[in-house]
């Protein structure tokens, strides 16, 4: 069987594939769950200084791979996470010998404030979600981490109209990762019988997740690998152990996953890695590392043309 | 029957469904084909002022069922064969029919202030100008030269390759334009073939590519929701319209007409009556007497931006006799609120359950809804 275990920023992961921060993650008997169903490490969904008030409803399935939600950042307060949850996302992760990851959000002051208060709660790496695209303000923010903690801090970064591969050049020197890309948005999808909105939030807006992102994310992910030394998380409609091929072609250290794992259970991840080991295997290919960055060494290093 | 006729920039659509300025829509043969499949007004292929790079291929590959990518750009044939025959053949054609023609095109300032009146005289009753192609400040000067060039209605296509802010370039642009289409394709993406050893499943320097259809659609839902609601003028939707409920939503978020390129490419040009013809059967179905009943509903709901109350705050309402005890509730269930073993009929605990909405959208067969709030939801707009 070809090796699927990834040693990142002085982790180890068993497998490639992750949680992305969602509902998936969203308690500590959730990550055990994901523990339990063979993810490569844990990652707790992202939590802010205050409970996020959810509008209702807020997920909807969009055709069998896709979906539409207004999902913010954990529905719990951060004491209940302090006191409770990522104690017992944190013990499953132990028992499985897993990393762990907690998610954060969201401006410099949000970050100082809880940084170093999960980072107390002995998790191995801090991921931290941007929403704006703002350089200035990616920097204030990714600074603000970066000086509050320790472990490894991982940059996730909304799509981009331009070269996103710019961006996260520009806070490079203050994180160790990044993770492309979050949901893409707004978008809006409507029941034509009663003339309503699938999503109860203001206008129906919702973000747009799964395999309809898929080549959104493919081309996010190959512009930041391409023009940042350190690694890249792939995220972005991962449906089947091809699509993290492709991630890993496109220059992905490691893939996170959530509208998949919230549709099919959370006994796909080791579907998934189970199927990743399968195709290296029949592809001849003895190690996931044969394949990461593949594309982007014969694509990215003809220097193509830029869009946008 | 319900009345599908638009009157719209002046023209009158026999039916709001038109052909898509795609490389289904590449010449006399495309034209034709779409007026014969039923379509209601014809957006030919867009033209460029001078010679075009054929695309490296591959040039167009399917994204899932409904999905395509691609990396076409405007027509390949010369302008002089559009000019001098397929515009004059094809406007004849529909005229006698009642369809009106539209043409596509792309360009600097300086040259549509050439080639947009050529069009109108080889046969255009309205020109639609495609921002993509160029920087969003020069195409503001294209669409300012095209408005000084000509008297037909001027339609601007806009693209979120732009930006996000897609409705306030709208409003920049209202004083030169009578129309809107939303969007164009989405993009650029990227998809990997990785049995081929990582090579780009489009050809090109980058695999780089543009993607529509089905994935793109509830963007592009948005995108005509955005315009309609921030300009004063007519939005022609264009994204992933696949079905009869595709064109019902685009109607009822705001658009006017709705342009159908994607589905054409898969399915061939009786998309285009098929469509119309579903339109029709909902309409009457409903015993609405046109379209014009549906055109803007959800946006004259919820345009102002209040609170979306469209459910009763309690957990899902179980069919029992719609319910195929698949168990698909409990599998997408992250707030353990359901219990559904196979062949039982799920248990909801309310107490637990979230109001999340994942059930309600992934039951199979409808059996989970949440009980309408109509009574909030038919309060007069503020």
């Amino acid at each position: 069987m070809a090796k699927i275990a990834v040693d990142l920023l002085g982790m180890h992961f068993r497998n490639p594939i992750l949680p992305a921060a969602g509902p998936n993650v969203g308690t500590g008997e959730q990550l055990r769950k994901t523990a339990e169903g063979g993810a490569g490490g844990l990652l707790a969904k992202t939590v802010s200084v205050r409970a996020a008030e959810v509008p209702r409803p807020d997920m909807f399935r969009l055709g069998p791979t896709g979906m539409l939600n207004t999902e913010l950042w954990t529905e719990l307060t951060p004491e209940a996470w302090l006191e409770r949850e990522y104690d017992i996302g944190l013990a499953a992760a132990r028992e499985h010998g897993l990393p762990f990851l907690a998610s954060i959000g969201y401006t410099p002051a949000d970050l100082r404030e809880i940084g170093p208060k999960v980072e107390a709660k002995g998790v191995d790496a801090i991921e931290f979600s941007i929403h704006y695209l703002d350089p200035d303000r990616l920097i204030e923010t990714a600074k603000a981490l970066r000086e509050s903690v320790k472990v490894p801090i991982i940059a996730k970064l909304s799509p981009h109209k331009g070269d996103l591969g710019e961006l996260a050049a520009e806070i490079e020197p203050y994180v160790d990762g990044f993770a492309i890309i979050n949901s893409y948005g707004p978008a809006l999808s409507i029941d034509i019988e009663r003339v309503e909105p699938v999503l109860g939030s203001t206008h129906g807006y919702g973000w747009l997740s799964g395999a309809p992102i898929r080549p959104l994310a493919l081309r996010s992910v190959f512009e930041v690998a391409r023009r940042v030394q350190k690694p890249v998380v792939g995220i972005g409609g991962i449906v089947t152990a091809k699509d993290v091929i492709a991630f890993f072609m496109a220059g992905a250290s490691l893939v996170q996953v959530c509208t998949v794992i919230l549709l099919r259970g959370q006994d796909y991840y080791a579907k998934l890695a189970r199927g990743v080991s399968e195709w290296l295997d029949a592809h001849g290919y003895d190690d996931i590392s044969q394949v990461q960055g593949l594309y982007l060494r014969q694509v990215g290093a003809q220097g193509g043309k830029l869009h946008g | 029957m319900a009345r599908l006729t638009v009157d719209i920039l002046g023209l009158h659509f026999p039916n709001p469904i038109l052909c898509g300025p795609g490389p289904q829509a590449d010449g006399e043969a495309d034209l034709l084909g779409a007026l014969s499949g039923g379509a209601g007004g014809l957006v030919a292929r867009t033209v460029a002022p001078g010679p075009v790079t054929p695309p490296a291929e591959p040039s167009v590959v399917a994204y899932g069922k409904d999905g395509l990518l691609s990396n076409v750009g405007p027509s390949t044939r010369p302008v002089a064969d559009w000019l001098a025959n397929i515009y004059p053949k094809v406007a004849g054609a529909a005229g006698q029919r009642g369809v009106p023609l539209i043409a596509s095109l792309t360009g600097t300032a300086g040259e549509v202030p050439t080639l947009g009146p050529a069009l109108v005289a080889a046969g255009a009753q309205a020109l639609e100008y495609a921002t993509s192609y160029l920087s969003w400040h020069d195409a503001v000067a294209a669409l300012k030269a095209l408005r000084e060039s000509v008297t037909v209605p001027v339609i601007a296509k806009l693209s979120l390759a732009h930006g996000e802010d897609i409705a306030e370039r709208a409003a920049e642009v209202e004083p030169y334009v009578d129309a809107f289409t939303c969007m164009a394709r989405f993009g650029p993406v990227l998809d990997i073939d990785v049995d081929e050893g990582g090579k780009p499943r489009l050809g090109g320097p980058d695999g780089y590519g543009w993607l529509s259809g089905t994935p793109v659609h509830p963007i592009a839902v948005r995108t005509v929701f955005a315009v309609a609601n921030r300009t004063h003028k007519p939005v022609i939707a264009s994204g992933g319209a696949m079905s009869t409920r595709d064109v019902i939503e685009f109607l009822q978020v705001g658009a006017s007409l709705v342009q159908v390129t994607t589905a054409a490419i898969i399915r061939g040009p009786a998309i285009y009556g098929e469509l119309a013809m579903g339109l029709g059967a909902w309409l009457d179905d409903h015993a609405l007497g046109g379209v014009a009943e549906i055109q803007s509903a959800y946006l004259q709901k919820y345009g102002h931006g209040q609170r979306v109350i469209t459910v009763e705050e309690e957990p899902p309402v179980l069919a029992e006799a719609q319910c195929i005890q698949c168990g698909i509730c409990d599998d997408v269930c992250y707030y353990d609120a359901i219990a559904a073993p196979r062949r039982h009929l799920p248990v909801i605990t309310a107490e637990l359950c979230f109001q999340c909405g994942l059930c309600v959208s992934a039951c199979p067969t409808g059996a989970l809804s949440f009980r309408p709030r109509d009574e909030l939801t038919k309060l007069p707009k503020p």
